[in-house]
């Protein structure tokens, strides 16, 4: 019995007309089948393969200190290489025009080769006819001929149906399928890409995102600029422990002691949320209480749409307040003590009995410049003053500068300043964030996941039989796994006296080779 | 015994099983086809080798308070458990016994390198401290695990498909593919060789932002910073400007030493011939469509683990522990390079026809990314993941 040879059939599409395979086509025609060559999207795909893997070779912008320029980081650390991947625009790759555009250009092609090929392919299966032609039949990857009669087709069609197989017939000729649905798991996935990336896009739009990085002193109440300083957040108290080798963590002792500092167990804020209710006669915002509560890493503070996460802390603290005992020096008595609050300094202290202290210059972060004292930021991290104390014996007052270790032209004086204990105070550095966009992502993600196992797992079979004159033809499909469409078909084929499919293709490949 | 010497007791046992089932595979293998007495022997011992190593896993937790995945050493390890359950799984499908011959002493390398790394518990740190750190990190090393089974049958392909009579591409990039395997063994055999010497050196340096900073040596020096100070051990034999790690490079250079030694000694004196030819008696016994299919698997399995391990858990975890769910953060990039490189090799199977030696290239090449995201990533470019 010799049989016609047909060409193996292109089945991903089941042949339906693609735009993109028109001919004769005008300028957008041309666009639209650029866009919709998978070979594009896998150019594009390599491109970002190959550009994401050099912006990871030093670090990006962001990561780098902030103390050096960007200009001179990377030379400086990297040598004539660092100064050539900033020179290229390396150092800020991510958000880099090019690099936007390559994944925009994919994206382009995902949703365009989607579009392509869902809708013909769709309309396709839709309307499969049950009698497929000796051509389409000598095409598919698996097939079987025999002599045969329509009672073996009969007595198929309930033991497919058996392995879940819906079965349409038509003059004795059979179609039997399954899982039709896992075609469209490529689109669903891909729908599911592009919803993720257009979510991600979301961003632009106003009011979507809020993101701002909060300093805030403990005992500081400050408004959130993020909420249109809206709500306001006071920092009750910040805490941070460490681990401790001497005391419970002593089987870290080891790692401890290689880390050679102290590391974090944990830190945290203690915060009290307020929302603004107007203002108070004297311009100051009406603050209403509306929740406290703290945030710590991985647990962050919630309300409404936004969240507080404990991002950072400063590594020293703030002088918050700083005591000083005003001392006659020659009887060693004290007069009076006063207590200097760093944030609001007063100009002048009066004391018991007339005496008075005027604060003449206060430098929160004391350093000599040029023979000169001057400050060198205005955080009160090693703060000096310039004091003049005025008693009844020196009416002008005696003027001395006081500093941490640091008592200059005071020695003299009948009256000193002494110190008399200081107040620190912590800074958190929190994060207050309002995503909307997120949704968006974590729906694109889900829709991606689910889409990409149903194309990997549920693989779309058929199967095709038909009788003329006493001969039987055999022709089968799937799109996946093709040991398991041959072992559930010659299952069913065996039972009913019929042959086993043949894989044509390998036929035909191992001819080629011989 | 406390629990951690017990966890370190279980490990040692799994790797003494992992390598006595290996020797077994070998037996099976040299046979003849289909499974074997040696064949189900060796597959018992690879199942009971992966029990010891859960129960290393299991008591290390207990012992340590949290899930031990948190740095190079736990990780890494852990990352050779997965190698081998995705070995079970599919040995369990195809019952191929070239597969173990290949597949277990990559394993082994994989336990055997994280060895290199300090063993000791370390505390966490705030960010780890999550549910999302045994969610993310588990499930990204099994779909990593399993993505990697695809490596061993893409190498037996190409050994079985390639005549090494004659010259090729193929044949000289599969040699590369051995000599960098060489280089990890060589790495590890010196490693323990010098630490069984105990040549440790330390060298006192000025850093570029003017502070005093020291290497600290275990093997011998051969590259030291610019101007250093030695303040125990060897001198360096050559100096290197501070903008490389004198140190890393060092390691580097004993590593290709090491690998060169090796590769030179098993080609030229004991096989005598390319490494890859030699594995080619073996690789016989696979057949070229089973090889293929089951890389082909594999990576149908791996990838969708992956990506939700590696990517969407990842970033649920990031945007909790950092506020954002994506930081161009080397790690990051590198999952993202690993997907869209295996997403790749989807398209081009699936849309373009890619399959038998192209196809087994790109497996080779997606390990290999794996490998440099684990190894490069961490130890060289450093980003938020270097916990070590």
């Amino acid at each position: 019995m010799m049989q016609q040879e047909y060409k193996q059939l292109d089945m991903r599409y089941e042949e339906a007309e693609l735009r993109s395979k028109r001919k004769n086509q005008s300028w957008i025609d041309r666009t639209w089948t650029f866009f919709s060559s998978v070979k594009v999207g896998l150019w594009l795909i390599g491109l970002i393969i190959i550009a994401s893997g050099v912006g990871t070779i030093f670090p990006q912008e962001m990561y780098i200190p902030q103390a050096i320029p960007p200009e001179e980081f990377y030379g400086k650390e990297y040598g004539t290489a660092g100064d050539m991947y900033y020179a290229l625009g390396f150092h800020n790759l991510f958000e880099s025009w090019w690099y936007i555009g390559l994944i925009t250009l994919l994206l382009l092609s995902i949703i365009i080769v989607s579009i392509d090929r869902f809708f013909p392919l769709y309309r396709a299966l839709k309307k499969q006819p049950v009698i497929q032609s000796d051509r389409f039949m000598g095409g598919q990857r698996f097939g079987a001929e025999a002599t045969g009669t329509v009672n073996q087709i009969d007595a198929i069609e309930p033991l497919l149906k058996k392995k879940g197989y819906k079965i349409r017939r038509q003059d004795g000729a059979l179609l039997a399928e399954k899982q039709r649905f896992g075609r469209w798991g490529p689109y669903i996935n891909h729908i599911g890409l592009v919803l993720f990336f257009g979510g991600a896009m979301l961003r632009i739009v106003p009011g979507m995102h809020e993101d701002e990085l909060l300093w805030i002193r403990e005992g500081e109440t400050l408004p959130v600029e993020a909420t249109d300083n809206e709500y306001y957040l006071e920092n009750n108290a910040f805490n941070i422990e460490f681990y401790d080798p001497a005391k419970e963590d002593e089987k870290f002792s080891e790692a401890l002691k290689r880390a050679g500092g102290s590391v974090p167990k944990n830190y945290d804020t203690q915060m009290t949320l307020y929302k603004k209710d107007g203002m108070t006669d004297d311009f100051k915002p009406k603050l209403e209480k509306i929740k406290t509560g703290e945030t710590a890493v991985n647990q962050p503070f919630e309300f409404g749409n936004y969240q507080v996460f404990q991002e950072q802390y400063a590594a020293d603290p703030e002088f918050k307040t700083m005591s000083f005992n005003i001392e006659n020096q020659k009887t060693g008595k004290v007069v009076d003590t006063i207590k200097v609050d760093l944030r609001n300094p007063q100009e002048t202290y009066p004391l018991k009995d007339g005496y008075e202290v005027e604060l003449k210059d206060f430098l929160p972060d004391f350093v000599v410049k040029d023979g000169k004292p001057t400050t060198n930021s205005s955080r009160p991290v090693n703060p000096a003053f310039v004091f003049t104390i005025k008693s009844p014996e020196h009416p002008e007052g005696e003027r001395s500068l006081i500093g941490i270790k640091l008592n200059v032209g005071g020695d003299e004086n009948q009256y000193k300043m002494g110190f008399a204990g200081t107040e620190l105070s912590n800074i958190s550095g929190v994060r207050i964030k309002k995503d909307l966009t997120l949704p968006f992502l974590f729906a694109g993600g889900m829709i991606f996941m689910f889409g990409l196992l149903l194309g990997m797992y549920w693989p779309h079979r058929r199967l095709w039989l038909k009788e003329t004159n006493g001969q039987i033809n055999i022709a089968g499909f799937t799109n996946k796994n093709a040991l398991g469409l041959q072992k559930e078909a010659n299952l069913a084929l065996t039972e009913v006296g019929l042959p086993s499919l043949e894989d044509r293709q390998k036929l035909r490949e191992e001819g080629e080779s011989k | 015994m406390n629990l951690l010497s017990l966890s370190s007791n279980l490990l040692l046992a799994s790797f003494i099983l992992y390598l006595i089932s290996t020797g077994f595979f070998a037996v099976a293998t040299s046979g003849k086809k289909g499974p074997t007495r040696s064949g189900k022997i060796a597959f018992s011992l690879a199942i009971l080798g992966f029990a010891a190593q859960l129960g290393y896993f299991f008591t290390r937790w207990a012992g340590a308070g949290h899930v031990p995945v948190s740095n190079l050493y736990e990780y890494t390890t852990f990352f050779g458990m997965m190698m081998v359950l995705g070995f079970l799984i599919v040995y369990g499908i195809y019952r191929n016994n070239v597969l173990g011959l290949v597949a277990m002493p990559v394993a082994l390398l994989v336990i055997a390198y994280a060895s290199m790394f300090p063993d000791e518990v370390q505390p966490l740190i705030p960010a780890l401290q999550s549910v999302w750190l045994k969610i993310h990190v588990t499930t990204a090393a099994l779909g990593e695990g399993i993505l990697a089974v695809s490596f061993a049958t893409g190498l037996l392909y190409l050994i079985h498909a390639t005549d090494f009579s004659k010259e090729s591409k193929t044949r000289t990039w599969l040699e590369v593919v051995m000599f960098s395997l060489a280089c990890v063994v060589g790495y590890i055999v010196v490693g323990l060789l010098f630490n069984a010497l105990g040549t440790n050196s330390t060298i006192e340096y000025v850093a570029k932002n003017g502070a005093t900073m020291q290497h600290e040596y275990t093997m011998p020096v051969l590259t030291g910073p610019e101007n250093g100070k030695i303040i125990s051990g060897s001198g360096a034999v050559a100096e290197l400007p501070n903008f490389l790690n004198a140190n890393k490079v060092n390691t580097v250079l004993w590593s290709l030493i090491g690998g060169v030694v090796l590769y030179a000694l098993l080609r030229f004196v004991i096989l005598r011939k390319r490494l890859a030819e030699s594995l080619k008696p073996i690789a016989r016994k696979i057949d070229l469509e089973t090889a293929d299919e089951i890389s082909y698997r594999a990576i149908a399995i791996g990838l969708p683990i992956f990506i939700l391990g590696g990517l969407i858990f990842a970033m649920i975890w990031a945007q909790m522990a950092w506020s954002r769910y994506w930081g161009w953060d080397p790690k990051e990039v590198w999952a993202l390079i690993t997907m869209l490189f295996y997403v790749f090799y989807l398209h081009m199977r699936i849309q373009r026809g890619w399959i038998g030696k192209k196809s087994a290239w790109l497996c080779v090449g997606g390990f290999a990314v794996i490998m440099f995201n684990l190894v490069f990533v961490n130890l060289v470019v450093a980003g938020l993941h270097s916990y070590a």
